[in-house]
């Protein structure tokens, strides 16, 4: 603070000064009175209730998170900004589509993995690089494998794993490559591959 | 009365206070009062209003004291935050200011040269102080008034630091022209 500002501040606190008086007795008693009131409220009640609503809340969520049992997104989202052991919402949901993209893959079900295919990747998406890296080692190969069992059907190509899905009809041809592909009929490619594409920006549609 | 407190004094008179000690109110009400009431007289007219202001801020503080958090900003800010609600529910959510002229501190012992020099210099700065803006007088009211350092005015203002500091630069440089303005007039 400027001196000058200094000087002026120390004028005017002698110019503004309070004058010199007290509470009258009517206002004491009014002080004393408030006081008595608030000696008669229970200590327990003033306390208690957000500590005791942040405990319950806690043991809510250790109950779910022993009991496997899954989480609800709000309780989940607040278990982790409470620093609880629980993944964040994104993570949970990158995961959760790991694993119905691995079960599509073993049941060989190529619809349900083009599906699966696409959520993932906008999942992936949406986590941060660290996140996406520690997820990408198990996500990556169940992408690939789901890109190859898309190749081996009428689409031209199979994307890279992480990469936008094929778009645009394609013209149906008898399954040439991956032996895990057998299963499927070229009715279901086409299906799978509109599916695949939904949540990713066409460019046909542009 | 201010003096009678030592400012050490206050963070045990505020422990006892929140174990509900009536005499550690007492002792902080007296303490507080007449800043306290100098700062809502300068925003309630008439005297009335302004202790019933102060006395309702204090029973607020008695119902809130197991809200009062010791860290960051003191007491004081804490109380003054309180009156300063307390007013603006009064003004009913309307800003205005007193219209009565800032009071002067009375003093009917005779004066001497210089003393009478000194009141004729407080009768401009409060004459000045009076032409001013309120937001400038709120910032001015609570570092000078209430006597709180600019971060627990910060507090009270629900701003940053730094930003009241720039404010008070800004309100005591008009302070500065209207006081010229004032003493050039032939006050």
């Amino acid at each position: 603070m400027a001196s000058e500002d200094e000087d002026l501040l120390r004028r005017l606190e002698h110019a503004l000064r309070p004058e010199e008086v007290e509470p009258s007795e009517a206002e004491i008693a009014a002080l004393h009175r408030a006081v008595a009131e608030d000696a008669t409220t229970p200590a327990v009640r003033r306390v208690w209730p957000r500590r005791a609503l942040a405990g319950v809340a806690a043991a809510a969520v250790l109950t779910v998170i022993v009991s496997g049992a899954p989480m609800p997104r709000p309780v989940r989202a607040a278990a982790h900004a409470l620093g609880l052991p629980v993944d964040s919402v994104k993570v949970a949901d990158a995961k959760s589509a790991v694993n119905e993209l691995q079960r599509a893959l073993d049941d060989g079900d190529e619809e349900r993995a083009a599906r699966a295919s696409a959520r993932l990747r906008q999942r992936l998406e949406a986590l941060g690089e660290g996140d996406r890296q520690r997820i990408g080692r198990r996500s990556d190969p169940l992408l690939q494998r789901a890109g190859a069992l898309r190749g081996s059907q009428p689409a031209p190509e199979g994307p890279p794993p992480g990469a936008p899905a094929p778009r645009g009809p394609v013209p149906s041809r008898p399954p040439t490559t991956s032996p895990s592909t057998n299963r499927s009929s070229t009715t279901t490619s086409t299906t799978a591959r509109t599916a695949t594409t939904r949540g990713t920006t066409s460019s046909t549609s542009r | 009365m201010d003096d009678e407190v030592h400012p050490t004094e206050v963070p045990d008179l505020v422990r006892r206070a929140r174990d509900g000690d009536a005499s550690a109110w007492e002792a902080l009400y007296r303490r507080s009062y007449p800043r306290l009431l100098a700062y809502a007289r300068r925003r309630l007219p008439g005297g009335e209003e302004a202790q019933d202001a102060v006395s309702e801020a204090m029973v607020r503080a008695v119902k809130g004291i197991h809200r009062f958090r010791s860290e960051g900003a003191g007491f004081d800010a804490w109380l003054y935050g309180i009156l300063r609600h307390v007013v603006l529910d009064a003004q009913g959510g309307k800003r205005k200011e007193s219209s009565d002229p800032v009071p002067e501190t009375v003093d009917h012992a005779p004066l001497p040269l210089d003393r009478m020099l000194h009141q004729e210099e407080a009768g401009a700065l409060r004459a000045a102080y009076g032409r001013l803006g309120p937001d400038d007088q709120e910032v001015l009211d609570l570092r000078v008034i209430a006597g709180l350092p600019a971060e627990d005015a910060a507090r009270v203002l629900g701003r940053r630091a730094g930003a009241v500091r720039m404010a008070q630069s800004r309100a005591l440089g008009r302070l500065r022209s209207l006081l010229e303005e004032e003493t050039a007039g032939g006050v």
